[in-house]
C-alpha cells in the first residue's frame, strides 16, 4: 500500500530534488528572465566610497579566496578591479591564500591591458605569505615584511612604491574573502591606523561583519553574487554576476518551496496522526 | 623535562614580547623584537605548508606501495603534486603553463566539487526545516525571509521582504554576533594568558 500524500510530501527522493535544482539553474542561464535586481545599502556604500577616491589613490586589495568560493568572490573582485581601473586608482594586490595570487595574475594577463594599466606603475602583485592573521599583522612593519613583489623585484624599484612609507599611505583596504579573515585587517590595521575597509565576501561572511559595519570600521560591503551583480550595475561594468542572478533567485525560490511543501506534509500528518507521530509520520 | 620546558619558555617569551610590543609601542627594542616574532610566525607557517606536502608524499607513497583502497587515486594526487611543484620551482608560479594548470584543471575541478554543496544544502534544508515547535518555527521563518530577501524574486513576491531581511541581518544578527565576538575575544585573552603563564599545555601535545 502506498504511503499517504502527506508522507510523500516529506520524503521527496534526492534524485528528484537534484534534477529540479539543475533545471531551475539551467533554464534562467539559457533564457534570462529579467527578474528585478535589488540594491543593498551595503553595496551602495561600498561603491560610493570607492567612487569618491581621487585618481591615484592607493587601494590595497587582499585576495583571500580559492576556487571553492570563487563563483561569488571572483565576480566581486573583477567588478571592483574594473571600477578601480576606470577611476585611475593604484592597486596593490596581496594574496593571503595560496591560490589568491593566481587571480591577481589573471588580472595582469587579461584585464590590465583593457584599461592601459602598467605593472609596477599602476598596480603591483605582492607574494603570498602564509600564516593567516600573522600575514596581515606583519604588514604594519611593511618594508621588512614585504621587501619584493611576486616576481622578486624589490618594491623600492617600482614606481608605485616611490614615496610609499607604510600602510598609512593606503587609502582603502579591500579584503575579498570567503571567510571572516578580512576582519584581521580591522583588528590590525584599521584599529592601528584608522585605514578604511570595504569588505567583499561570500554570503555567509555578512553575519560576521555586521558589528563592524554598524561601528563604521567597515565602510561598505559587497556580499555574495548579488553584491557582485549590484556593484557591476553601479560601476557600469557589466559582468557574469548580473547574468547569473536569475538562476540564484530561482534556486532560492526552489529551496523555500521545498521547505514549505515538506512542512505542509509534516503539519497535516501531525494533525492526522495526533501527537504520537512526532515527526508527522505514522509510527 | 626539556621536551616540555623549552616549548613552555618559547611560548612565554613569544607571548610576552608580542603583548609588550602592543602595550609599550614607544620601546624601540621591544617593538623591533615583537615585529620579528610576528614575521617568524609567517616563516613557521610556510614551513608547516612544506611539512604538509612532505607528509602527503609519504602517506600516499605508502598507500600505493601497499595497494590500499583508493591507491589509484593516490597516484593521481602524487602526479599532480610533483608536476605542479616542478613547474612552480622551474618555471615559476607566474608562468603561463602554471596559470594554465590553475585555470583549466585545478580551478574547474575544485569549483565543481564545491558546487555540489548547493545540492546538499537544498536537500538538507528540505529535510531539516520542520515546524516542530515555536523555536524551530522562528528559525525557519528567519531563514526563509533572509533567503528570499537577498534576491530579486523576493521583492516580486512581497514588496517589503528585502527590508525585513535587511532588518534581521542588521539588528538581531548584529546583536548576536557582537555578543559572540566579545565572548570569543574574552576567551582568547584568557587562553593567551594561560599559555603565557604555562597553565595551558594542550598545544604541547601528548594529551596532558
Amino acid at each position: 500500500m502506498s504511503s499517504p500524500w502527506y508522507e510523500r510530501l516529506q520524503s521527496i527522493p534526492k534524485p528528484a530534488i537534484y534534477a529540479t535544482l539543475i533545471l531551475v539553474f539551467l533554464v534562467p542561464l539559457i533564457r534570462p528572465m529579467g527578474l528585478p535586481l535589488l540594491m543593498s545599502e551595503n553595496t551602495r556604500k561600498a561603491y560610493e566610497y570607492i567612487d569618491a577616491l581621487p585618481e591615484g589613490s592607493i587601494v590595497f586589495h587582499s585576495i583571500a579566496f580559492n576556487p571553492a568560493v570563487d563563483a561569488e568572490n571572483w565576480p566581486q573582485m573583477l567588478a571592483l578591479v574594473r571600477h578601480y581601473m576606470k577611476n585611475g586608482l593604484k592597486i596593490i594586490f596581496y594574496p593571503t591564500m595560496q591560490e589568491g595570487g593566481m587571480y591577481a595574475e589573471r588580472i595582469r594577463s587579461t584585464y590590465a591591458a583593457e584599461y592601459g594599466y602598467e605593472y609596477g606603475e599602476d598596480y603591483v602583485i605582492l607574494p603570498f605569505k602564509a600564516g593567516g592573521e600573522s600575514a596581515i599583522a606583519g604588514l604594519k612593519d611593511f618594508w621588512s615584511f614585504m621587501p619584493s613583489d611576486v616576481d622578486g623585484t624589490p618594491l623600492k624599484d617600482l614606481p608605485l612604491f616611490q614615496g610609499f612609507t607604510d600602510m598609512r599611505d593606503v587609502d582603502v583596504i579591500v579584503p575579498c574573502t570567503g571567510s571572516s579573515d578580512g576582519l584581521f585587517y580591522v583588528s590590525h590595521l584599521n584599529a592601528a591606523y584608522g585605514t578604511p575597509i570595504i569588505m567583499a565576501g561570500t554570503a555567509p561572511v555578512l553575519p560576521f561583519i555586521g558589528p563592524f559595519l554598524a561601528s563604521g570600521q567597515v565602510k561598505g560591503a559587497i556580499i555574495g553574487l548579488s553584491g557582485a551583480a549590484e556593484y557591476e550595475i553601479l560601476a557600469g561594468v557589466p559582468g557574469q554576476a548580473t547574468g547569473a542572478m536569475d538562476a540564484q533567485s530561482m534556486g532560492h525560490l526552489l529551496i523555500v518551496g521545498l521547505v514549505l511543501i515538506g512542512n505542509l506534509g509534516f503539519l497535516y500528518g501531525k494533525r492526522v496522526n495526533g501527537k504520537n507521530g512526532q515527526n508527522g509520520r505514522r509510527s | 623535562m626539556t621536551r616540555r620546558t623549552v616549548p613552555l619558555i618559547i611560548g612565554f617569551l613569544a607571548g610576552t614580547i608580542v603583548l609588550g610590543k602592543y602595550f609599550l609601542p614607544q620601546n624601540a627594542f621591544l617593538d623591533s623584537l615583537g615585529t620579528d616574532v610576528v614575521n617568524w610566525r609567517t616563516i613557521v607557517a610556510a614551513f608547516a605548508l612544506g611539512l604538509g606536502a612532505v607528509n602527503l608524499l609519504g602517506t600516499h607513497t605508502m598507500r600505493i606501495a601497499r595497494k590500499e583502497k583508493g591507491w589509484d587515486a593516490s597516484i593521481v594526487l602524487l602526479a599532480s603534486l610533483v608536476t605542479f611543484t616542478a613547474i612552480g620551482l622551474f618555471k615559476g608560479t607566474t608562468s603561463p603553463v602554471y596559470q594554465w594548470g590553475f585555470n583549466y584543471l585545478y580551478q574547474p575541478i575544485y569549483s565543481g566539487i564545491s558546487s555540489l554543496l548547493a545540492f546538499m544544502i537544498t536537500s538538507a534544508s528540505y529535510r531539516s526545516f520542520r515546524f516542530k515547535d515555536w523555536q524551530s518555527g522562528v528559525l525557519m521563518l528567519g531563514a526563509v525571509i533572509v533567503m528570499l530577501g537577498q534576491v530579486g524574486i523576493g521583492e516580486l513576491l512581497f514588496r517589503g521582504l528585502p527590508a525585513v531581511s535587511s532588518w534581521i541581518m542588521a539588528v538581531p544578527n548584529t546583536a548576536g554576533m557582537r555578543g559572540i565576538a566579545i565572548g570569543g575575544a574574552l576567551g582568547a585573552i584568557a587562553l593567551s594568558l594561560r599559555v603565557i603563564l604555562g597553565l595551558e599545555r594542550g598545544y604541547l601535545g601528548g594529551g596532558q
